[in-house]
């Protein structure tokens, strides 16, 4: 299911704009997909800094993972995965990758 | 690379050998039925790129299996037990890899190859900037770069392989025959008959399969060792934690533990024996100090031998267990086991350069280190590594060739989600198995690349399923051929496709095309092979280094060709080289600068990262420094402007 504002090759021919739609969608989904790298990254290596180092002998246990590792790095890659597969699934434009221009394939096989 | 050596039973070995022997036979059927499926298609697009028809589950896993290659199964498990919880941290950013790798260019990428055609990297180059000088720029880069990356993978291969065999009828006989015949002519004398078996088998293996089959047979061998891989890594994790007493028990134990000192120890007897006495890698030493009284435990890395009629071994590799590490574990109570009338000479032993008698260092950042003062993990080398991976990932050609060749975006968005959930399921096991493989498994500090088969070959035999051993080892195995298969199809695309095609006879017939590709193939694998019997040092250092070239020449200018409309057939090139140039500059100044294999890290950041910045700012320049494209070329790719 794509969000209405995501406009098919074949929708964008239609409306009369002529720029590379996949282009466009593309464009916008990797600046969102940089996004949400610089948020995992600030959320990873931040919390890891302020909690994971250090000298102190005693370290809490979560699940019998070390505390800052469980929040700093479990909690956030769980997180990740959850964010990966909402954004592929329901956010990155479900494009048509062959349009009618598509040149002689040379040597590539028929089956799309 | 240090030597393997065996810690299984002749029994598990063989029961071993047959599981393995298995996964060889299917490795070998599913190139024939590749090759049959192959029959009335074009050659070209379904032998390089499989005819564009991947779908979900063939996609996520040959995407997996290429990006993990051998390293992932020996290098990383190394880095995890030497340096303990830090390198959760170090790895952390496999979390967005999957996003980041297939996200960023998959569906672009994918439709330019579909509209221009192009079956490879140069292929997209070339119709992009019209430009023939600028693809076999990029054809040359790869190939260089490709060959060079593969020579380790070969040769880790083919000790995998060895350390696997070592029981084998067969290998002994191959062995002894090529050992009088290294004799008898004089050649490679100086190389391990075993090893040089090992290689010539692997060797004929991938080379067999990925001529015959081609991007196809690549692509089901990658589905099948995805699934190797990942059912290795549960089937570890629930043991290694069973062995451990769960997870919560493990950590506590390791908690307790302090880096042990490194150093060396020999063996001697009073007399010479008739026969050689052979003190087994892995034999715990008891001895009293004789100023203290205290207990002293010593741990052997490496085998030795005191050979027939004589009295002294050579000195091997041993971890010192100190404090209370002694007591931590599976460490047993009385730990004399040395044959009778076999003493040890202890040699001096070092303590780790940062973290030594630091109790629960292995818990937290940075992470104990023998050789670095300031500890494995510096809060600049976490940063630079949570951009690394994601970069270096979504740069990776071997990578980009297969985003040219998912069947459509919806492809795409299921197999980013999948793969999200694969590299989960295997990275962050890796960290807990080996973490907790200091429990199981401690003293293996000083040769700690054996650590998985080492650990392999120990909970199969403790969970009574000596077969287990074989389909364990086969991962880093099956990881090792994914990646050397990948690569050797993209060498022969360059050479055949980008530069004999598109160079010098585009008008040759299909059959000469077949016929070039398949003799490539077998040239490639002949010339790498006889680069891995002898291969230079410092294989670890060239696999970081090629990998790491290999995105950063191609990441930036691929990104802008299919972003930015201005980008020029110069810009590209100066992305590439200039890229490329300060990534090498800084390998070699910290060459010269450290007398050793270690790069120039300014800021505490990876070359990578300089690379990258440096091929942006040469790639915008040199586009804006040069005329822009031809309006015609632009709309081709990006529309007219609305």
């Amino acid at each position: 299911m794509d969000l209405p504002e995501h406009q098919t090759a074949a929708e964008a021919q239609a409306d009369g704009s002529s720029s590379d739609a996949v282009w466009k969608h593309s464009l916008r989904e990797a600046v969102e997909i940089l996004v949400v790298w610089a948020v995992f990254m600030v959320w990873t290596v931040g919390y890891s800094y302020c909690y994971g180092y250090g000298s102190d002998a005693h370290i809490g246990l979560v699940f019998g993972i070390p505390a800052w590792a469980f929040w700093g790095i479990a909690v956030p890659w769980g997180t990740a995965t959850l964010v990966s597969i909402t954004f592929a699934s329901w956010w990155i434009a479900d494009d048509q990758l062959v349009d009618g221009s598509a040149a002689d394939d040379q040597g590539v096989g028929t089956r799309d | 690379m240090t030597k393997l050596l065996l810690a299984a039973s002749p029994a598990t070995s063989q029961s071993a050998i047959i599981t393995f022997g298995l996964y060889t036979v299917v490795v070998l059927a599913l190139a024939w039925f590749s090759h049959r499926a192959r029959s009335g298609r074009s050659f070209l697009g379904e032998y390089f790129l499989g005819s564009r028809g991947l779908g979900v589950l063939a996609f996520t896993m040959t995407f997996g299996a290429t990006s993990a290659s051998a390293g992932s199964f020996a290098g990383v498990p190394s880095l995890i037990y030497t340096h303990g919880w830090s390198v959760a941290l170090w790895i952390s950013s496999y979390m967005v890899v999957p996003l980041c790798a297939m996200g960023l260019l998959g569906k672009r990428l994918n439709q330019i190859s579909r509209k221009t055609g192009a079956i490879t990297l140069p292929d997209i180059l070339r119709e992009r900037f019209n430009s023939p000088r600028l693809a076999v720029l990029a054809s040359l880069l790869l190939v260089f770069l490709l060959s060079v990356y593969l020579i380790p993978q070969f040769k880790l291969a083919s000790l995998i392989l060895k350390q696997l065999l070592a029981e084998s009828h067969s290998l002994g006989m191959l062995t002894t025959w090529l050992t009088t015949l290294q004799d008898r002519t004089g050649l490679a004398t100086t190389v391990d008959a075993e090893y040089l078996v090992c290689l010539v088998f692997f060797s004929f293996l991938v080379v067999i399969y990925t001529t015959f089959g081609g991007f196809r047979a690549v692509v089901w061998t990658d589905v099948l060792q995805g699934f190797i891989m990942i059912g290795a890594v549960v089937v570890l994790l629930v043991l290694t934690l069973h062995q451990a007493d769960g997870l919560p028990a493990a950590t506590a134990e390791v908690a307790k533990q302090v880096p042990p000192r490194l150093g060396q120890v020999h063996f001697f007897t009073e007399q010479p024996a008739p026969q050689a006495i052979r003190i087994p890698s892995e034999t715990w030493i008891e001895l009293k100090d004789d100023l203290t009284g205290q207990r002293r435990l010593f741990r052997t890395n490496e085998g030795a031998v005191i050979p027939a009629d004589a009295t002294i071994s050579r000195r091997v590799k041993t971890v010192e267990l100190i404090g209370p590490s002694q007591h931590s574990g599976q460490v047993p109570d009385r730990a004399d086991s040395l044959p009778e009338n076999v003493r040890p000479v202890i040699h001096e032993f070092e303590p780790y350069a940062f973290g030594a008698e630091q109790v629960s260092g292995y818990l937290r950042c940075p992470g104990p280190s023998p050789t670095n003062p300031a500890g494995f993990l510096s809060l600049g080398l976490a940063i630079s590594i949570f951009v690394y991976w994601p970069l270096s990932g979504t740069g990776q050609p071997g990578n980009m060739v297969r985003l040219m060749a998912f069947r459509t975006s919806r492809t795409l968005k299921r197999s980013i989600a999948l793969l999200t959930l694969y590299f989960g399921v295997i990275y962050f096991s890796l960290v807990i198995i080996f973490c907790s493989a200091r429990v199981v498994l401690p003293g293996l500090d000083h040769t700690p690349d054996r650590i998985m088969p080492v650990l392999s070959f120990q909970i199969s035999e403790a969970a009574q399923m000596p077969w287990l051993a074989g389909f364990l080892v086969a991962a880093p195995f099956a990881a090792a051929m994914s990646t050397v298969d990948s690569f050797m199809l993209m060498i022969s695309s360059s050479m055949v496709r980008d530069i004999y095609q598109r160079n010098i006879n585009p008008n040759v017939p299909e059959k000469r095309v077949k016929r070039m590709s398949y003799a490539c193939m077998i040239l490639i694998g002949l010339i790498v092979t006889a680069g891995a019997v002898n291969p230079p040092r410092f294989m670890q250092y060239l696999i970081v280094f090629t990998g790491g070239g290999l995105s950063v020449s191609f990441l930036v200018p691929v990104t802008m060709a299919l972003y930015w409309p201005r980008t020029t057939g110069l810009g590209a090139a100066a992305a590439m080289i200039a890229g490329f140039v300060v990534y090498l500059g800084l390998y070699v100044a910290g060459y010269i600068i450290y007398g050793s294999a270690r790069p120039l890290n300014i800021l505490e950041l990876d070359p990578l990262i300089w690379g990258f910045a440096v091929s942006f700012i040469a790639g915008v320049l040199g586009s804006r420094l040069s005329q822009p494209p031809p309006e015609q070329l632009v709309t081709r790719f990006f529309g007219k402007a609305s």
